[in-house]
Formats: structure tokens, sequence, C-alpha cells
């Protein structure tokens, strides 16, 4: 990829085929003040997974109700399915929502409650039970038709939720954080159910989360949302290497973002000097990085290199370690610039240097190919970014 | 000589929290006997006794009883009682359901103060509420001069006041409030997000009621129920104010025959089979209740 070229090749659009969902120029006001969502644009394709990714308050909860259609867009487009969505009533979209919380019902067994959404729609009593029983089929709880939610454990009820939104076979399947509720291994299990599940019934899902590695794992084309905005559209690698913003940049993964002034631009990258004077190289920049423009050199904590003594060739910087952290395969060390950034770096665990390493001077280093630079932009909140980078 | 010494004031102290234990539990049940059985008693009494144009005629044994039973105006009265009281029942929760669930779930801002309203609504002195009624359902009342005004009617219902009707109008506005209250504490531990999901698995609002609501806030009906339909059974001032003969209930039956007829003992006979009605039916809606709670315990550990 040339340095700030972006392509979108997951876009629907781009490949010519009828979208399951439009959403264009979308804004929503919660009374006079507040706007949740501003002026956001995006299309879900038919069977894509995507994942609407960003801290609480973001926006991308109320994203999801206007899909699902428990809010109406202020002002807006939304199409799904190919039909105008903004005014057609919740019961009868062609979507299904998995609650954060399941919403399962409670006076029904598990059977009555995946049921529910056929039952609705009129369906003849046998064909109900075939979708009940393919949908509890696909999620492993066929055994369970006749149990009440309360007697399952909290891994089971969010299969529970996802059946009975399936059951429905609706065009676009909104999830909202339905992992959030269950502890870390049970998470990363139902990832690759969810991932599994996506491809075996090939319709479209729409997904929230403030998890960056949920979304990562999950995810066809991320949009990672902030303040309303829509900050950067694009898959998991993109975002996650190529950051547009530098809201992106600190939220996906945990990043060191180092301000620098750019020196140099060539066909091998960006030359970047650092406040404390240091040069380092990037191979990769973001729109809008040009010789003499500030930018922020963005660099993952497992691709910085420490080095006891100063390396001839590769540049590096020269910093002072503050503490460490143990964490069974790596080491994760906390350092500081002679200009006071505080930057964090991985180590291996096998190749941790002695105790005596924090009374001297040692360098990092990082190869061109690691590091990104972002045009550090007045407009742009760094401060937002810093706080939440891990560095902060 | 020790264990001797601890262990005296400890039994004296024993003896006298006993002593107290003893207090707290006669003091409630002499009031009980004084205040609540002694009076029923009394009742009781005196519907095993004869009463005459001369006065009191002495035991008679279950006479009254067996009078009340074979009187075919009381089975008349009786049914017209239930009729009322089971339709005054069923429009009022066609009512209260809607209102708790609005309380509920719908209103954020003015929530407490709404129900505030609804509680003070309630302890307006209730012939005052009659007769207002009595001005509105009138021949030349408010609703039928804005019936004829709609040109929805050529003249006057003449049978909106003194009717069944009338009462039934009457009776379950009158227990509206205290209808509604149990119903929206119950429908407010329901997770509002369950309607949603009924709506969004493709639940209309009628059905959103029949399929979600009213099972989960079964536990508060069963309470309405029980705190409502009794004193629906035994009305007694509305009927006499806007019921008319139609809408003669069992509770002016009884007052005529003490009041009018001077009937003392068939009046407490009266008295006392609505009473056992009453149990019989309150032992009902416990067993149903029992059924509601057991359903619902399945609500509350998700």
């Amino acid at each position: 990829m040339r340095v700030g070229e972006v392509k979108d090749d997951a876009d629907p659009i781009a490949r010519g085929e009828t979208p399951a969902i439009v959403l264009e120029r979308v804004t929503k006001r919660f009374g006079e003040g507040t706007v949740a969502v501003n002026d956001i644009s995006f299309t879900v394709g038919k069977s894509e997974f995507f994942s609407l990714l960003g801290p609480s308050g973001c926006g991308k909860t109320t994203t999801l109700r206007m899909l699902a259609g428990f809010e109406t867009p202020t002002t807006g487009r939304i199409v799904i399915d190919g039909q105008d969505a903004v005014t057609l009533p919740v019961h009868k979209r062609n979507t299904n929502l998995v609650f954060q919380n399941y919403a399962l019902f409670p006076h029904m067994t598990i059977q009555q409650n995946v049921a529910f959404g056929p039952e609705r729609k009129r369906l003849p009593r046998k064909e109900v039970q075939e979708r009940v029983g393919e949908v509890l089929e696909a999620v492993r709880l066929r055994d369970y038709a006749s149990r009440y939610p309360r007697e399952l454990s909290g891994g089971q009820q969010q299969r529970v939720a996802l059946a009975r939104a399936l059951a429905n076979r609706p065009a676009v399947l909104l999830l909202d954080e339905p992992l959030g509720a269950l502890d870390l291994k049970l998470r990363e299990n139902m990832q690759f159910e969810l991932k599994r599940i996506q491809r075996e019934v090939g319709i479209s899902f729409v997904y929230v989360t403030h998890d960056q590695g949920e979304a990562l794992t999950m995810s066809d084309r991320i949009a990672v949302m902030n303040l309303g905005k829509v900050e950067h559209l694009g898959a998991p690698e993109e975002v996650y290497l190529r950051p547009k913003t530098l809201f992106t940049a600190g939220f996906i993964g945990q990043a060191n973002l180092l301000p620098g002034a750019i020196e140099t631009q060539d066909a091998s990258g960006l030359g970047v000097r650092l406040g404390d004077g240091s040069l380092l190289q990037a191979e990769t920049a973001a729109d809008g990085c040009g010789v003499g423009g500030n930018a922020m050199l963005m660099i993952r904590p497992e691709h910085l290199r420490l080095e006891l003594e100063r390396p001839g060739g590769d540049p590096a910087i020269p910093v002072r370690l503050k503490d460490e952290t143990f964490q069974g395969s790596w080491a994760r060390y906390t350092a500081e610039t002679r200009d006071g950034v505080r930057i964090v770096l991985l180590v291996p665990s096998d190749a941790r240097p002695d105790p005596g390493v924090f009374e001297r001077d040692v360098w990092v280093s990082c190869k061109a190919e690691h590091a990104y630079a972002l045009p550090q932009d007045d407009d742009v909140d760094a401060a937002t970014a810093q706080a939440l980078s891990p560095s902060a | 000589m020790h264990e001797v010494l601890d262990q005296e004031p400890q039994v004296r102290r024993r003896s006298h929290q006993r002593g107290r234990i003893v207090a707290y539990v006669t003091s409630p049940v002499v009031v009980l006997l004084v205040f609540f059985i002694g009076p029923m008693a009394v009742l009781g009494y005196m519907s095993f006794l004869k009463f005459g144009i001369a006065g009191v005629g002495g035991y008679t044994g279950f006479e009254n009883y067996h009078d009340v039973l074979t009187d075919t105006t009381f089975w008349q009265v009786l049914w017209t009682t239930f009729t009322i009281a089971t339709v005054a029942m069923i429009v009022m929760l066609v009512f209260a359901l809607p209102l708790a669930s609005v309380l509920a779930f719908k209103i954020k801002r003015f929530e407490i103060q709404l129900l505030l309203l609804l509680v003070l609504a309630d302890q307006l002195n209730p012939l005052i509420r009659v007769y207002a009624w009595r001005i509105l359902l009138g021949k030349n009342g408010i609703i039928n001069s804005a019936l004829e005004f709609l040109g929805l009617i050529n003249q006057p219902i003449a049978s909106l006041l003194f009717s069944k009707t009338a009462v039934v109008i009457v009776t379950s506005a009158e227990y509206l409030a205290i209808a509604t209250i149990p119903i929206y504490a119950a429908l407010k531990a329901v997770d509002p997000s369950m309607l949603e999901a009924a709506n969004d698995l493709g639940a209309g609002m009628f059905t959103r009621y029949r399929k979600i609501l009213i099972p989960l806030a079964a536990p508060g009906i069963f309470v309405a129920l029980i705190l409502v339909y009794i004193p629906l059974f035994t009305e007694f001032l509305t009927p006499a104010l806007v019921g008319g003969t139609s809408g003669f209930m069992i509770g002016n039956y009884i007052e005529q025959q003490i009041l009018k007829t001077g009937n003392w003992g068939v009046g407490s006979a009266m008295s006392f089979l609505l009473l056992i009605f009453s149990v019989v039916f309150v032992g009902i809606m416990y067993r149903l209740g029992r059924i509601g709670r057991l359903q619902t315990a399945t609500t509350t550990s998700t």
C-alpha cells in the first residue's frame, strides 16, 4: 500500500451489489443541544460482518437503534434491504436485534421464546417448529428447548437471544454489545461461534461494541466512531495498521504516539524529527502528511525494540525505563524520552534485561515499516488521542 | 460460685423477655377481639334471632339462613351484584393496565408526582365523587349534552343515570387508583427492553400487552383483584345514589332489610353469607396468585 492511499475493497457499492443497509447523511439530535449521531453515512453489504466500534457515548448504540427502528433519525435516509426504513415501524422491519441484556421472556420456555418471532409472522405451526429446531441446532441448544431462561447460564442465554433473533430470518441482524456480560473465556469462544453462525446463515451482521479486540477478530469492516461521527471505516487490518485519525490510532489497540516534524519525504517514506532531536523513518503515512508539517508517529508497543547499547545504523531514541510489568510471555515496560514523552514497549519474557537497566540510558529502535505517520492537525484534539493511548 | 453468679441475671432477663413477648402478642389480639371479632360475634348472634314487628322474638336456629337462601330476590340481587362487580372489574383493568404501563415505562419526568396525584384523587370523599358523576351522567348532564352537540344522539340517553351502566362506570372509576398501583409496582420490576424485544420480533401493541405485559404484571393484577373485587361486591353508596332500581346491589338489599324492614336477623344472615363468599373468593385468588408468583419467579432471575 502506497503512502496515504486508502482503498475500500469491501464496500458493497464498489463491488456493484445491492447493499443490505444504506445510511445517508444520518443525524440524530436528542432535545435541543445533544447531537448523538452527526451526519454519518455508510453501506453494509449482504452477508457482511460490520462493526460499529467506539467508546461509550460515541453514537454507536443510537445508530443501531435507528436501524432497529427504536429511534427516528432527525435528518437523513436509511434504506434496509432496498426498503426506505425511516418511517417503517419497528415490528415491520426486516431487522432483528440481539439485546445487550438478552431480554429473554422469563415466562416462556426457550422454545416459546424462539418461536415468538415466527409466530408473529403467522407462519404455519409446522414451519414455526422447523425454524425453531433449526436455529436452536445452529446455536447448539436443541436439548434445552423446554427449559426456562433462568435455568440457563449466561452464555446459553446469550445464544438463545441470538437464536430468537435469527428465527425471524432477518435481512440484517443487529447486535448490541452481545458479549458484554460474559466472562473473558466465554467471550472469546462466543466470538468464534458468532463468526461461524454468521457464515452459516449468510446474512449481514451489524455489531456494536466498545471492545476493539472483538471488532478486529470478527469484522469484515469496522466503522470507528467518536463524538457522533465515523472517524474511520475500513477492514480490520487497515484500521489497525493505517488509521486515518489520531483517535483511531489511539483507540484501536495500544499505540505510542510520538509528536514530531516531517523533514523528508521520498519513495522510501518519511523522516520525522522527534521532540528530543532524534530522527525516525516511517514507511507509511496517512493522508495529509507533507514536508514541513507536524506529525504524530504511531508505533505499536510490540514493534519497539529495546537496545542496551546505542545501535549503529538504525535510528534510535534514547530513553530511561520507568517500570516493568511481567505479563507472562511478554514483559511490558514504560519508558520516558528526554523531552518527557512516555512510551510503552513489550519485550519477550526470555529477553528481559537485568534489573540494573533502570539506572542508565537505553535506546529504543523501530523498523521503518512499523512506524506510521499521522498528520497532527490543530483541529484534531490531540489530547483525546493522548488520553486514549496507553502511554498517557 | 462464678457460674451461679453468671447464670442468675441471665435467667431473670429471660423471664423478663418472656413477659415482653406475651405483652407484644396479646395487645394486638385484644385489639382484634374488641374491634373486629366482637362486632362480628354480635352480628353472628343476631343472625340466629327472630326479628318481627313486635321486636326480638328469640332464638330461631338456621331459619334466617333458610329464609335468605330460598328468597329468589336475594339470588337475583346477588346475580346483579356479581355482574356489576365483574364488569366493573374488567372495565377497570382495561384502563388500569395501560395507565400503569404508561406510568412505569413512558413517563420519565413526573412519574412520582403523577403517582401521588393518583393517590390524592383516590382520597377524595366518595360521596362528593358520586355526586360529581351524577352531574356528568344526568339527563341534562355534560355527557349527554356533549353527545347531542356532536350529533351522535337525537335525545338524551335517560338510562345513563340510575342504571347498572351508571354503577359500573362510577365504581370502576372509583377504584381505578387502587387497582393501578399494584399493577404499576409489578410492571416497574419488568425490564423495558422486554417490550422492545417483543416489538422487534414483530409484535404490535396489542400482542405486546397480551403476550408480555399482562403475564409479567400477573402478580400485580392478582393483588388488584383482591383489593378491589370485595369492596366492589359489597358496594352500597354508589348503587344507592346512581343505581336506581336496576342497579340495586346486595349491599343495598342488606341495608333495606336492616334499616327499612327492621329485620336484623335476615340482614345479619345475608352479611354472613356474603362474608363466606368473600373468603371463598380470596381463597381462589390466593391459589391462582401462587401460580402467578411461581411464573414470575422466573422473571427476576434474568
